[in-house]
């Protein structure tokens, strides 16, 4: 691809991004006219309380979350994707969002008073709210894994690792939930559906900040990344030290889907969807391109389906869950298909 | 003559993992060096230790016993960084991404010399062009490895070796997947290499038939016996070969 | 790794929440447990119990141009009569409906489930909104209506997150965990608190309260027990009423013994299949509760499980059957418990009140499809 295609559509992709930012700024449940919103964003007009309020502490995190969430997802799924060299990973695929959904379902079955001596004897997480639930059954799982790839060499034994972990975790929330009351799954499978507007204003600084971290990590990894592409014996043979460089994909890319799916849920389908899409949209497997790539896309999907959710017509907000897959299967599997064309016509 | 590679004492194998932490060693202590500019192939019969050795010298499996030494550096001494301009290794792995040009997959043999950014200067862009040039895949630059054929694939794995500019080679079987005028071809693109660029290639192969017409030196391999080098006509001479294959050689 | 610590501290610091020095003493309420409420100089001071934390919410409900005294100070103040309120629960809105305080009410949650006509039409006008659905706020619409209160059912930890954002404040009412038939009922004394209204809601318990254990004094000593059994499968999982629940005490006051009544649970609890007809197929009575827009009958239920059709109570026919899409029974029983026993009494014991009209619980009759 010459460079200057490459800019035309990084151009693209950065102007879709604004205006779909503007979008799910300007739309919501509430009807706030235009001109309102922008006295309210840019000359903090204090004669709207309830609409700023709306704007700055429920549309703007909701928004921000959906980027970065959109983001961090789109760039762990490349990871993985290239760690494994399986174009079926995904953020899922290491068992950190079933942590997470573990650690969730042990704060909500056992914090009810009807399993009152199970959670004293679970001391610490009863007193801790959703997120830090979510993030100590992720980061409990990443310790884990981290643990168990100093101990095998083969990359395909830490995946089947993980797949494991995954079975594991979901088993025994599924036995918490079986024994559970009704009232309290229902919070849970509404965890479980993911969301962009879970972050309230006072966390968006430090959601920000961590996937930004994250991201920014990620980039300082291409050249690596472009080594693993071609097997770990290649790799090593080029100078990179494998089995440092497996352990840091792993940790970097559990830490994003960590505090994903603390603050979100665990959000499906963005992390396996979006390399793909990037790949294909760049014709590129070069990682200085793929990561911004995989940014930009996750980001547009993520406000699109965030759009989407919350479409007129629609009673109350679709889960996210539901609206990725919804958009973003029928897309990948279009993509899928003009490559199959493109590659016969090559070969 | 300099000596590229030399082997001293040598014991290669395993260190079972479990509670005994057996040690299975495959041979008895090597003793071999391969001088500049020379191209010397490996062969024997399979379960020798051919793949075991070559991931032993290329520092992807610690040595039991003994001493490596590269372009006179040992071994030991050596980090990947270090190696990896020393010594470049093609393997028999598929290697499938999909989007990987063959320019993109040549390149990476600049990596080692490369920031992190993988800016490259105008002198890694000539030897990448040579490299394709030298390998005879120029034309090809933008293709995808994905649609080549298995002849052009090990091509674009030599100019990839090629590009990055180590004074040792190492082919693993790079015949394996070819047919026989294809293998003619690499043979005889791998010996100009030598004689052109003075670079020294080691390869592993198990078709003797192609190795006795086209290397100038031989090293055979078997379970249980030493390492042996000399010239294919000694070998055939003195019934080396049928005693490391375990067979009646008709040449 | 440390920059997850840092997370954890920082949303950790949300949590603490300040402590009361005062507690009730004079406790007002004579039947509810998660509630306690005194009569104190400026107002009344509430002190709700969460089943879900061991900290105890304390309210101040005052007049607004009372000042807070010292030692009531850190506690929340609610300024009543409230004007302007969100009731997210049915047994919240259905009491202010009755007093004649609708106009109050401004938003609800589950439109789709309100059965109450005038509730209905509120809706349709565009009176009430609806701001949660399927369990999820409406961050935007709850704003917007800037009420003064909402009061809202506790959860499990973390439940209430989108709640608390919209800085609105809370009011925290867990009816739904009172044991006692009256307890439940007693909350709408709670409302009176709230509106200003409490001439009205006083009376109105003292009468329910009264005509309760009226009830209750039939069944003596030498009235017979019967046995019951109460629910069915529900996503083959069978909950069934705790031994110590609502219904469990209703079924002791009406003069039945339940299946479950040695059992300390006061919500429900999930049994297997083969523990229920081991313990419960021969059971006298069975009670059980069903949505349905359609008539009902013992066929419909074998139709949902054959296994029904072996039960005891299903081959006597003496099923005693609640609708709760075609009565009001989870808006409005909370607040007749005298209607709700007098049911169960005239079923279980029809000699004793046999003029009673059924109300939400009537005997389900072969193949009459009863309304």
């Amino acid at each position: 691809m010459s460079n200057k295609r490459l800019v035309i559509i990084f151009l693209l992709i950065g102007l879709g991004i604004v205006l779909l930012m503007m979008a799910n700024i300007l739309w919501g449940s509430v009807l706030i006219e235009p001109q309102k919103v922008i006295q309210i964003l840019f000359f903090s007009d204090k004669s709207f309380v309830g609409e700023s309020l709306i704007i700055w502490d429920y549309r703007i995190p909701q928004m921000l979350v959906a980027v970065f969430a959109g983001a961090g997802l789109a760039v762990a799924g490349l990871l993985l994707q290239t760690l494994f060299r399986n174009p079926l990973a995904d953020p899922s695929i290491l068992g950190i969002s079933s942590g997470a959904s573990l650690g969730v379902a042990l704060l909500l079955f056992l914090s009810g008073r009807y399993a009152g001596s199970l959670i004293s004897s679970l001391g610490w997480i009863g007193n801790l709210g959703i997120s830090l639930a979510a993030m100590a059954g992720a980061v409990a799982v990443l310790f884990f894994l981290m643990a168990a790839s100093s101990r095998v060499n083969h990359i395909v034994s830490l995946l089947i690792i993980g797949i494991m972990i995954a079975y594991l975790a979901g088993s025994i929330t599924g036995l918490l939930r079986f024994y559970s009351r009704k009232e309290d799954i229902q919070a849970f499978v509404i965890w479980g559906m993911g969301t962009f507007s879970g972050v309230s204003r006072a966390q968006i600084p430090y959601f920000v900040t961590a996937i930004s971290i994250g991201l920014i990590f990620s980039v300082f990894m291409s050249k690596s990344l472009n080594l693993l592409l071609l097997g770990e014996r290649y790799a090593e043979n080029l100078g990179l030290n494998t089995h440092l460089i497996t352990r840091l994909v792993i940790l970097l890319a559990g830490y994003l889907t960590a505090v994903i799916t603390a603050y979100a849920g665990p959000i499906a389908f963005i992390g396996l969807a979006v390399p793909h899409i990037a790949r294909n949209l760049f014709k590129t497997s070069n990682h200085l391109v793929l990561i911004p790539a995989s940014i930009g896309t996750g980001i547009i999907l993520a406000l699109v389906c965030n759009l989407i959710a919350r479409l007129p017509g629609i009673e109350g907000s679709l889960p996210i869950n539901a609206v990725t897959s919804l958009i973003g299967a029928p897309f990948v599997i279009a993509v899928m298909l003009r490559q199959h064309r493109s590659n016969s016509l090559v070969s | 003559m300099t000596e590229m590679l030399k082997l001293h004492q040598l014991e290669i194998g395993y260190k079972a993992q479990g509670k005994h932490k057996e040690v299975v060693v495959l041979t008895p202590p090597i003793e071999a060096v391969v001088n500049k500019g020379e191209m010397v192939a490996l062969s024997g019969p399979n379960g020798a230790g051919k793949s075991t050795l070559f991931r032993t010298i290329a520092g992807m499996q610690p040595a039991l016993n003994g001493r490596i030494e590269i372009a006179g550096k040992a071994l030991k001494s050596l980090n990947l960084h270090q190696l990896s301009k020393l010594l470049s290794i093609v393997f028999t792995d598929r290697i499938s991404e999909a989007y990987l040009t063959v320019f993109d997959l040549v390149a990476t043999g600049r990596y080692p010399y490369i920031n992190q950014w993988m800016k490259m200067n105008q002198a890694d862009k000539r030897i990448i062009t040579e490299s394709m040039e030298m390998a005879g895949i120029e034309h090809f630059a933008s293709r995808l490895f994905r649609s080549l054929s298995d002849g052009e694939k090990q091509k674009v794995l030599i100019a990839k070796a090629l590009a990055q500019d180590t004074p040792l080679i190492l082919f693993d079987e790079p015949a394996a997947f070819l047919d026989y005028p294809s293998k003619l071809n690499l043979l005889k693109l791998l010996k100009k290499l030598c004689a052109d660029t003075q670079k020294t290639i080691l390869l592993s192969s198990h078709d003797l038939d192609m190795i006795l017409k086209h290397v100038d030196t031989l090293w055979l391999m078997a379970p249980n016996l030493p390492l042996i080098s000399g010239t294919p006509k000694q070998m055939i001479e003195n019934k080396t070969i049928d005693r490391y294959f375990g067979l009646a050689y008709e040449g | 790794m440390s920059y997850f610590f840092l997370l954890f501290i920082t949303v950790g610091c949300q949590l603490n929440t300040p402590k009361n020095k005062h507690s009730v003493t004079n406790n007002l309420m004579r039947h509810a447990q998660m509630i306690k409420a005194e009569q104190v100089e400026t107002g009344i001071l509430l002190e709700i119990h969460s089943p879900y934390a061991k900290e105890v919410a304390s309210y101040l409900l005052q007049d607004s141009n009372l000042e807070i005294p010292d030692e009531y100070a850190g506690i929340q103040r609610i300024i009543t009569p409230v004007n302007r309120l969100i009731a997210l629960s049915s047994t919240q809105w259905a009491p202010l409906l009755e007093i004649g305080k609708h106009q109050i009410v401004l938003g609800i949650s589950e439109a789709g489930f309100v059965h109450d006509s005038m509730m209905k039409e509120m809706l349709a006008k565009g009176y009430v909104v609806d701001v949660m659905k399927n369990g999820q706020l409406d961050f935007e619409k709850t704003v917007s209506l800037q009420p003064d209160l909402i009061l809202y059912s506790p959860g499990p930890e973390g439940s209430q997150d989108q709640l608390k954002r919209t800085g609105i404040q809370l009011f925290m009412w867990p009816d739904y965990f009172e044991e006692s038939p009256l307890g439940r009922a007693e909350w709408l004394r709670v409302i009176g608190w709230l509106t200003g209204e409490e001439e009205t809601t006083e009376a109105w318990f003292n009468h329910i309260e009264n005509e309760y254990f009226e009830l209750k004094s039939l069944i003596k000593d030498t009235v017979p027990r019967v046995t019951i059994m109460s629910d069915k499968a529900f996503n083959e999982q069978w909950y069934v009423p705790g031994g110590k629940s609502y219904l469990a005490t209703i079924f002791k006051d009406a003069g039945a013994d339940y299946i479950w009544k040695e059992n300390s649970a006061t919500g429900s609890i999930v049994l297997d299949i083969e523990t229920i007809i081991s313990q419960a197929s021969e059971a006298d009575f069975w009670r059980i509760a069903h949505f349905t827009e359609a008539s009902y009958s013992y066929e419909d239920l074998k139709k949902e499980n054959e296994i029904y059709a072996g039960f005891k109570p299903f081959q006597n026919r003496k099923i005693i059957f609640c609708n709760t899409y075609k009565t009001a029974y989870f808006e409005t029983s909370q607040f007749q418990p005298q209607v709700v026993l007098a049911d169960f009494i005239a079923i279980l014991h029809p000699n004793l009140l046999p003029d009673h009209k059924p109300v939400y619980h009537h005997l389900l009759k072969q193949e009459t499809h009863v309304e």
